[in-house]
């Protein structure tokens, strides 16, 4: 223990020494030590030896710390955006990011109104002009205004109309539609369907089925919708088969699933 | 560092020489050659993380040499860095038994620059061998002697910094540290010499 103690005294003696903190006498003491005792002289060298490894340790890990700094956090030098697969896997994000960014969006505002408003177009009556030179008087009227655009128009008519044909009611329901009169266009286009029966009249029939899904979207009533939608999604012999295409139709499945 | 600071190449060479705090060159050297070294090894095979392990080696040797007094200044910091690189890039690849090892291009270096550089290398990695043990020698007495030799701290800042109840329990506790590490350092002749070897050069 005693040899210890005095090894230690020794070592913190040159560790002194080293440090330049002895005074001018111990200092030339310690050279003079230096230079008549091996084993003093061995121990300077030796904690000399210890002393700057561990500066130059010290050192690598200052210089270590900066790497990090560097390449790291929040002062870190960013790589070349460019960069190899490190670019496409940020293009893949930006991508799947704008994606969900745009698919939340897109859930949170989905209604039955907002569908109605993106995805509904008015009926043309032009084919059914072309395909009835002969029309009697009141239908005839009526499909003039709907071409006119005169739904208004329209709806007076067919108020005033006894007969109220299939071919009158499904008009009438087109512009009762028009005019965001969706309740009174669900009527007509349910008159539509029937009476093509009893009248064996049944050129409106399927368009009436794809309008009145419209109405009861247009209405609020999803669930009344969603029956007839899905029908003519499933018939591809469906006359409006291809106006519910399938993005249309996930939507719809989308707002299902919205609704519970 | 002082955000947007540009040294000339004699200015970084003065600041490490100086022996000051190594943050300002070290840091505009990594904000200026980065990315470039970066873009150099990955168009050598090489991915991100090779990048970034070269260049932090690559500053080290360099560092190295400045504060040894062996960086000539023949050449450019930039050419001498990717000089450095290429050469630590080169030797990764072997170790890894490339197979197919590509040419990677020369620099315009001189032939006495380019045997300094090498040296250097070999002395970085001979060194690291040594820094090693130092890492391995407990973080008190890492935390004991850092203090000590490096930051020059007294013992009764040690004490403060430390915790320890008293000055003599940190005198113990460095002498130690000591002990273990003179003796690890001659436990192995060969050891003994690679150390001295370092030393020669050290900045002491």
């Amino acid at each position: 223990m005693e040899l210890i103690d005095n090894e230690q005294q020794r070592w913190e003696e040159i560790d002194a020494y080293l440090r330049n903190e002895l005074t001018a006498g111990q200092r030339t003491a310690v050279e003079s030590r230096v230079g008549n005792d091996a084993a003093f002289a061995a121990d300077v060298e030796r904690i000399r030896v210890a002393k700057t490894a561990v500066k130059e340790y010290a050192r690598h890990e200052d210089m270590k710390a900066i790497h990090r700094k560097m390449t790291s956090g929040p002062k870190a030098i960013s790589g070349r955006w460019t960069d190899g697969v490190g670019f496409y896997l940020r293009i893949a994000a930006i991508f799947v990011v704008l994606l969900a960014a745009w698919a939340t969006i897109g859930i949170t505002t989905l209604s039955p109104g907002s569908l109605y408003a993106d995805e509904y177009s008015a009926y043309s009556a032009e084919t059914i002009r072309a395909e009835s030179p002969q029309l009697p008087s009141t239908a005839h009227r009526i499909q003039v205004e709907y071409l006119n655009a005169n739904y208004l128009g329209v709806v007076q008519l067919y108020r005033q109309s006894t007969a109220k044909t299939v071919r009158e009611s499904f008009i009438a329901g087109n512009a009762y539609l028009a005019l965001g009169q969706a309740a009174n266009a669900s009527v007509c286009f349910k008159k539509v369907l029937l009476s093509s029966a009893s009248e064996n009249a049944f050129d409106f029939y399927q368009s009436s089925e794809y309008y009145l899904a419209w109405s009861y979207l247009k209405n609020n009533q999803f669930k009344q919708a969603m029956p007839l939608f899905e029908k003519i999604y499933r018939n591809r012999f469906h006359l409006h088969n291809g106006d519910v295409d399938t993005w249309f139709y996930w939507k719809l499945k989308l707002l299902q699933w919205k609704q519970g | 560092m002082n955000a947007g600071q540009r040294y000339t190449d004699h200015e970084i060479i003065r600041l490490i020489e100086s022996g000051n705090s190594l943050e300002p060159p070290v840091g505009f050297l990594y904000s200026e050659h980065f990315e470039n070294l970066t873009h150099f090894i990955r168009k050598n095979s090489g991915n991100r993380q090779d990048a970034e392990d070269v260049f932090q080696e690559t500053i080290m040797v360099f560092v190295d040499m400045v504060q040894r007094g062996k960086f000539r200044g023949e050449s450019s910091i930039k050419t001498f860095l990717y000089a450095i690189a290429r050469n630590l890039w080169l030797n990764a690849m072997k170790k890894r038994d490339r197979m197919f090892v590509r040419d990677i291009e020369q620099l315009n270096v001189s032939d006495g620059e380019a045997e300094d550089l090498q040296a250097a290398i070999i002395r970085n990695e001979s060194k690291r061998k040594v820094l090693e043990f130092i890492g391995q020698l407990g973080e008190t007495c890492r935390k004991i002697l850092i203090h000590y030799y490096y930051d020059n701290l007294s013992m009764k800042e040690i004490c403060e910094r430390m915790h320890y109840e008293s000055e003599q329990v940190v005198r113990n506790q460095k002498y130690k540290c000591m002990k273990k590490l003179t003796e690890w350092i001659e436990s192995d002749p060969s050891r003994g010499i690679l150390v001295k070897e370092l030393l020669l050069y050290g900045t002491d």
